[in-house]
Parts: structure tokens; C-alpha cells; sequence
């Protein structure tokens, strides 16, 4: 092995001095390939020689091979070259050491060895550690309309910036195949924002003929859905067939809406990024967004990745009810009297199909709005709004009256007061209860039971009066009007004295049920009238609610 | 005896079959249960329901009796009895709130039947010209209390002077009543109306001259379906 020096290369008519590198291959028949190491990374040129190894002899011709820039010294030199030419920046010639895979073979004998045939030869090139060319990153996800800085990059090599040319294949998420040939874009390179989701191969290389060749492989990401329950998503205008109903539930309930990327199943860092109603809202990278449906509405909930957005709609669909009567005040209790009649609409306002199930009626059966008509019997009767198999729900109670509340309005009395007539007229006020839910659609009667008595006078009467029919208003009042009299005061004479007399009079309340049948829901209600001998006062006992005396009448 | 025991099994199915009641109301209710019940084939309800309509004396009975072959051809959804049915009633003397109630169940079969929207529209403003024509108050109100009485007494007078301020007072629950429907079915006929001329907004003309027609003389009714019509 030797050192030669050389003067070699001008350079914009400058002459430059350069040093260069040289190594030898010795081989024979007992050691027919060897590999030369070069030292430098960086030198000017760089020669291989191959000798062989007395006694033996190369025939005259050699051949070679190496990459682009290394040439023949010529027929019977057993020497190889190149040079380092910086001005050439476009190939690989540029950077000898690059290109150390440079091979000489050729035919050796041994002369006079008469029985002897040649044998080949070989000497190659090797560098210590071998370049390593790559991409970084070598695997990238990238949203889709955006851009990706790629590097081509060497291990090993002096120069650490070398440039290159680029190219990149792959297929589209629809199937299309893309093919871009060499374009030289220097160290860095980034796939056009153009390009469609999809997956590709993007090489690097140090010439066309793709010299020191790496790869990258480079997913564009697009969102491929956006799924909630059963309904899946692949359009950013969402439509009927890309929305989900649900029912509103409480504060913290919620519904899972989830994004699907496309290819595979990884998002770029950062995406998908979430919209409600154009709004940003939850957390960017997440595949899953969570919306509360503790209030109604109509919510879109978009996932974007890039240039690319999926939505779907969500409908938290809730069943508003107000009660016709204005009393009670809280029109939107779900408690109600029997035969109570409720409005009921959707929120947000959308057509169902509306139903009732244990008791009651609505009408109509589809639209953005009903009316429940509550049973005239106790129930629990579930109002169901209905869109294809979602159905959404709202209980009512529906409560039947359990008793009154009585108390005196007036004492209007039979007229002017003097010495013939006994009697009296009271009015009570009556409230059906319970007070929480209104009566007014329903048809009450009193009932009484027949009865007799006989005045101290010696009369009889026997009494039987038809049930009285009675209605209550949104409030649940109405009223009593009872009349005793007037009646002449020898009634309660006794012959000898004008005495203390009552009677009494039982009584029941009924209302009529959902099949016509009249239910007692107050019995045993007695009102007791009583004349008083020495004043011939009269007053009535309702209920154990006692009128005034009053009388007598003229 | 085998005669006798024969007639009486005869006689006890006819009695298990038919329905037996005193008048036609308590028939109708009666049938009515037992269709709840389930104890009737669907199949045999409007012949049971024809039955008592022929057994009908009182145009009161005739409408009692249609009313229930409507409601049931409508839970049948048979849209041609209903409208058959609703022919059949619009020829008897009904109160205005029975009329709306016609109207709505024509209208309703009319739409299962995908007919013609502008036909449809007509329809509900005939029932909204009932409905204006015939409400006395504009507002939705409590229907007055009708209040208890109990009269001891021999005085005829009183007596009648209470059974006559009673009736009053059904009478003026009764009219209120009515009002409050008949402003009920109001607001159902409008948005009705709305939705079947939004379905043909390409055919304006042609509405715009039945609300013409009909509403000529009560334009805020007018202007309100126009105005939603246009807001669809």
C-alpha cells in the first residue's frame, strides 16, 4: 500500500490544490478478492489499485464496475478513480465517498506453471462504517391539507446537508393509485397539501437512478366517520339519516360520540379536533367526544382532521307538557287530576309520532305538538313520542279527588226577619282536594240518601232527592247552597211549646271514572239542620262546619 | 226434555252474545268495554257498531253510534270508512265542536291517504271557518264552577228559582266548554292548514285563493297562515 499526492482539479480557472487517497488490493491464489478500506470520509479523490501477490501475474485486461464517477485508468492500470467535484451538485458523483462500492476483477496465472489456468481476481471498495441513508421521519401521519417537513438525511458521511431528489407513490383513500416521478427538492421535502387521504411511500435518493435510495412511509389522515349509538356519519351536512335521537336525560348523563380516521386507526397528533354547533369543544386529539344531554336541543358534532370534517347530529329530544288549567300554578306538573288536559310539544320542535300508554288519550297521533287527555280513573300513563324506534317518554301521575275543604261563603237568610217563618240559607265554599292538581274536567254529584222525619208538629216528611250534578273550575271551587225552609213555625210546636228539633241528612260525593261508573270518594257526610224553640232560630252544621242562627222570618 | 235443554243452551248464547242493555247509550258503552276487552273479534266491531246503528231512533244515537265507527275504522287505519263514516255524519245536524272533530278526522285520512295537500288545506278552512264563526270569546277559559245545591223546603218557587240558576250554570260551563274547544280546534285546523300549503309552496296561487276565499273576512287568521307558511 501507498500514498500518492495529486495535482488535480481547476476550478473557475483557479488551480486547487487536492489531497486524494489511495489504496492497494493485494491478491493471489490463496487470497483471489480483497476489499480495501478507505480512511477519510473527506478527500479530494480516490484511487483503488489492485497487485497481485508473486508469483502471480494478471492478465492484461481487467474489468470494473462502481457507482457513477468512477472510471478506468485504463487497459493494463488495475487502477480505478474518482473525484470529488463540488461544483457538480446533482449527482452522486459529487461525494466520492459515497460511492466506495467500486469492484475491479479480472484473470491471474502464474507464469511457466504450464499446467496452470488463470484464476479470477477481484478487489472492491468498502467504507467503515457503510453510509446509511434515511428519511426522518421514517413513518409520519399527517392530516389531511396540511404539510409535513421530511429530511433526507446520511449516517456516516461528511457531507451532512447532501441534497437529494424525491419522488412518492401510494393510493388514495378511494382507491386511486399516485405515482410522482424524481423532482429535486433538496434536503427537505413535503408532500403537496393537494393530495387526498390515503397511503404512500416517499423515497429520497442522490440521483434518478436512485443512488443511496431511503424511504418514508406517510399516511394523509382524513376523518372516515363520526358515530354515535347506531348512526354512523360520513358526510359534514348532516341529514336525517345521519341523526341520533335521544331522550334529555339529567345533568350528567351524556352520549359518546366517536371519530374514525382514515387510513388506519392512528390520528395525527393533535386532531381530531371537536365542534358543537361551529363552537370548538373537547379535547383535540381525542377520538371521542362526549355531549351532555341534560339539555334539549339540536346539537352538531363535527370532527375535523386537516381540511377534512364529519358531523353528526344529535337531537336531545324532550317532552314538554303544560297543563290547560292555569291553576295550579306550576303548569308543567306531571302530576294531574283525572281527565286533566295537557299540551304537549317536542323540544326542539320536531314531528313524532305521538302515543299514550296506560290510560288516557292524545291527539293527534303525529306532530310537533298533541294533547293528552288524562283517564277520568287513577293511572300512571306514559306520553311516548315516537321516531322510527326512538321513543321518548313522560310520565304522568294521574291522581283522582280524595275529599273537600268546606267553609261558609255567606249566610244570605230567607228574606226579611220577623216572627212566622223559621229556615235558613247558608252557602259554603267547596274545594275539592288535593289542591295540587285540577278536577275541572271531571263530573261530580252528590248523592243523597233518603230520609224522613217528624216535626214536633206531628208531620212527616219523607224525603228523596235526585244526585245534584256539580263542577269545579281550573281552581277546584265551587260551592254549596243549602236551604232549609222556610217553613212555618208551628212546625216545631209541640202543641204546647215551641221546641228544639233537628235533622239530619247524609250525603256522599261521586265522581264519574273512565268507564262511566260513579265512584264515592266522600261518605258518610251528614249536614244537620237544627231549629231552636225559644229563639225560632235556625242554622245549619255542613260538614261539621257550623253556620250561623238565623231567622225568624217574616 | 232434550227439546228444553237444547233451547235453553240456544237462548243462553244468544243472550252471552248479544249485547244487553236498556238503551242504546249503555249498548254502545257495553260493546265499547268489551272491545277494550278484547272479548269482540276486530273483524266483527263494525258489524256490531252497524248493528246499533240501525237499532238507532234519535239523530243523538245515529251521531253516538258513527262517532264510535269513525274512531274505530281510524284505530283500523282504514282511511275510506273513515271518510265513508264522516260522509255519513256530515249529514246529520252537528254542533259546531262535532263538526271540528269531522274535520279532523277527515283530514287525518285524507293524509294517510297522500292525497292532494291544497284538497287538504281547503278542508281545515272550512273547519277554521267554523271555528271563528262560532267562538264567542277569543281566549281560553276556566269553565265556571257549577255549584251544589240542597233545597228542604215546600216552596216551589225557591226550588225552581235553584234548579233554574243550576242549569244556568251548566249551560254557560257547557257554552265555555265548547268555546275553549272550538279555540282548540282552531289552532290545530291553522297549523294543519300551514302544513299541507308548505308541502305545495310551488302552487301558491292556488292557495292564496282559498284563503281568500274563506278568509276573506277575518284577515289576522289570514295573515297568520301566510306568514307561516312562509316561515317553513
Amino acid at each position: 500500500m501507498h500514498w500518492k499526492k495529486r495535482l488535480l482539479i481547476l476550478c473557475i480557472g483557479v488551480p486547487i490544490l487536492t489531497w486524494g487517497e489511495s489504496q492497494t488490493g493485494s491478491v493471489s491464489g490463496d487470497k483471489p478478492d480483497a476489499v480495501v478500506h478507505f480512511s477519510n470520509k473527506v478527500d479530494g479523490s480516490y484511487e483503488i489499485h489492485a497487485a497481485p501477490v508473486s508469483p502471480w501475474v494478471f492478465t492484461d485486461n481487467f474489468e470494473w464496475s462502481g457507482p457513477n464517477g468512477w472510471y478506468s485508468k485504463g487497459e493494463g492500470t488495475y487502477e480505478i478513480a474518482c473525484e470529488k467535484l463540488d461544483f457538480l451538485t446533482y449527482t452522486a458523483f459529487v461525494d466520492a465517498s459515497l460511492c466506495f462500492g467500486a469492484r475491479m476483477n479480472g484473470q491471474m496465472y502464474i507464469p511457466s506453471n504450464e499446467s496452470g489456468n488463470t484464476i479470477p481476481w477481484s478487489v472492491s471498495s468498502a467504507y467503515q462504517p457503510s453510509p446509511q441513508s434515511y428519511i426522518d421521519p421514517a413513518e409520519a401521519l399527517i392530516a389531511v391539507g396540511e404539510t409535513k417537513s421530511f429530511r433526507y438525511g446520511y449516517d456516516n458521511i461528511f457531507y451532512t446537508n447532501p441534497g437529494g431528489l424525491w419522488k412518492y407513490s401510494g393510493t388514495d383513500v378511494d382507491g386511486n393509485s399516485v405515482q410522482i416521478d424524481w423532482q429535486n427538492a433538496g434536503a427537505n421535502y413535503s408532500l403537496p397539501t393537494t393530495l387526498k387521504a390515503g397511503q404512500y411511500m416517499v423515497t429520497a435518493a442522490r440521483n434518478t437512478q436512485g443512488a443511496f435510495s431511503a424511504y418514508a412511509s406517510a399516511k394523509i389522515i382524513q376523518v372516515k366517520s363520526v358515530s354515535a349509538g347506531t348512526i354512523i356519519s360520513a358526510t359534514d351536512s348532516p341529514t336525517d339519516n345521519e341523526t341520533l335521537y335521544v331522550s334529555k336525560g339529567n345533568a350528567t348523563s351524556s352520549i359518546t360520540i366517536t371519530a374514525t380516521p382514515e387510513p388506519g386507526s392512528a390520528w395525527p397528533t393533535g386532531y381530531p379536533t371537536w365542534k358543537v354547533n361551529g363552537t370548538a369543544a373537547g379535547t383535540a386529539g381525542s377520538a371521542t367526544y362526549s355531549l351532555n344531554t341534560g339539555t334539549a336541543g339540536s346539537y352538531t358534532v363535527s370532527a375535523t382532521c386537516g381540511t377534512s370534517t364529519k358531523a353528526i347530529k344529535i337531537v336531545v329530544l324532550e317532552i314538554i307538557s303544560q297543563t290547560i288549567a292555569t291553576s295550579p300554578a306550576d303548569r308543567t306538573r306531571k302530576t294531574i287530576g283525572i281527565g286533566e288536559v295537557v299540551t304537549l310539544s317536542t323540544n326542539p320542535s320536531i314531528s313524532v309520532t305521538w302515543s299514550v300508554s296506560g290510560g288516557g288519550a292524545v291527539s293527534p297521533s303525529s306532530g310537533k305538538s298533541a294533547t293528552f287527555t288524562a283517564s277520568k280513573s287513577s293511572s300512571t300513563s306514559t306520553i311516548h313520542a315516537t321516531l322510527g324506534t326512538f321513543d321518548c317518554t313522560l310520565i304522568f301521575n294521574v291522581i283522582a279527588p280524595t275529599g273537600f275543604n268546606t267553609s261558609i261563603q255567606s249566610s244570605p237568610g230567607l228574606g226579611t226577619l220577623g216572627n212566622n217563618q223559621i229556615g235558613q240559607h247558608t252557602i259554603y265554599n267547596v274545594e275539592v282536594t288535593p289542591t295540587t292538581v285540577s278536577f275541572y274536567n271531571v263530573e261530580f254529584r252528590e248523592f243523597f240518601t233518603n230520609t224522613s222525619w217528624t216535626w214536633p208538629s206531628g208531620l212527616v216528611t219523607n224525603l228523596g232527592l235526585s244526585p245534584i250534578p256539580w263542577d269545579v273550575g281550573y281552581n277546584n271551587l265551587t260551592y254549596d247552597n243549602i236551604i232549609d225552609g222556610p217553613y212555618p213555625k208551628s212546625r216545631i210546636y209541640d202543641g204546647t211549646n215551641y221546641i228544639n228539633f233537628s235533622y239530619t241528612f247524609t250525603w256522599k260525593e261521586q265522581y264519574k271514572n273512565e268507564a262511566g261508573t260513579w265512584i264515592d270518594f266522600v261518605t258518610g257526610e251528614t249536614t244537620i239542620t237544627e231549629f231552636e224553640g225559644s229563639s225560632l232560630e235556625c242554622r245549619t252544621t255542613n260538614r261539621s262546619v257550623q253556620g250561623i242562627w238565623q231567622g225568624p222570618w217574616q | 226434555m232434550k227439546l228444553v235443554i237444547i233451547t235453553c243452551i240456544f237462548i243462553a248464547l244468544l243472550i252471552n252474545n248479544t249485547i244487553c242493555a236498556e238503551n242504546l247509550n249503555d249498548k254502545v258503552f257495553l260493546l265499547r268495554e268489551k272491545i277494550m276487552n278484547k272479548e269482540i273479534p276486530y273483524s266483527n266491531i263494525e258489524d256490531n257498531y252497524i248493528a246499533l246503528l240501525n237499532e238507532a231512533k234519535t239523530t243523538k244515537d245515529k251521531i253516538l253510534i258513527l262517532m264510535e265507527l269513525i274512531k274505530e275504522s281510524e284505530r283500523d287505519t282504514n282511511p275510506d270508512k273513515v271518510i265513508k263514516y264522516c260522509q255519513e255524519i256530515l249529514l246529520l245536524p252537528l254542533k259546531p265542536t262535532e263538526q271540528c272533530s269531522i274535520i279532523s278526522y277527515i283530514g287525518r285520512a285524507l293524509q294517510e291517504k297522500r292525497d292532494d295537500q291544497i284538497k287538504i288545506g281547503e278542508l281545515y278552512l272550512r273547519g277554521i271557518v267554523i271555528t271563528v264563526k262560532n267562538a264567542t270569546e277569543e281566549e281560553v277559559q276556566s269553565p265556571p264552577a257549577v255549584g251544589r245545591y240542597r233545597y228542604i223546603g215546600d216552596s216551589k218557587e225557591i226550588e225552581e228559582e235553584l234548579k233554574k240558576q243550576h242549569n244556568e250554570e251548566i249551560m254557560l260551563r257547557e257554552k265555555i266548554v265548547a268555546n275553549n274547544e272550538l279555540l282548540k280546534y282552531r289552532e290545530q285546523f291553522i297549523n294543519d292548514c300551514v302544513l299541507a300549503f308548505s308541502k305545495v309552496k310551488d302552487r301558491k296561487n292556488e292557495y292564496l285563493n282559498l284563503l281568500d276565499k274563506y278568509l276573506k273576512d277575518y284577515p289576522i287568521v289570514q295573515n297568520k297562515i301566510i306568514t307561516s307558511i312562509s316561515e317553513r
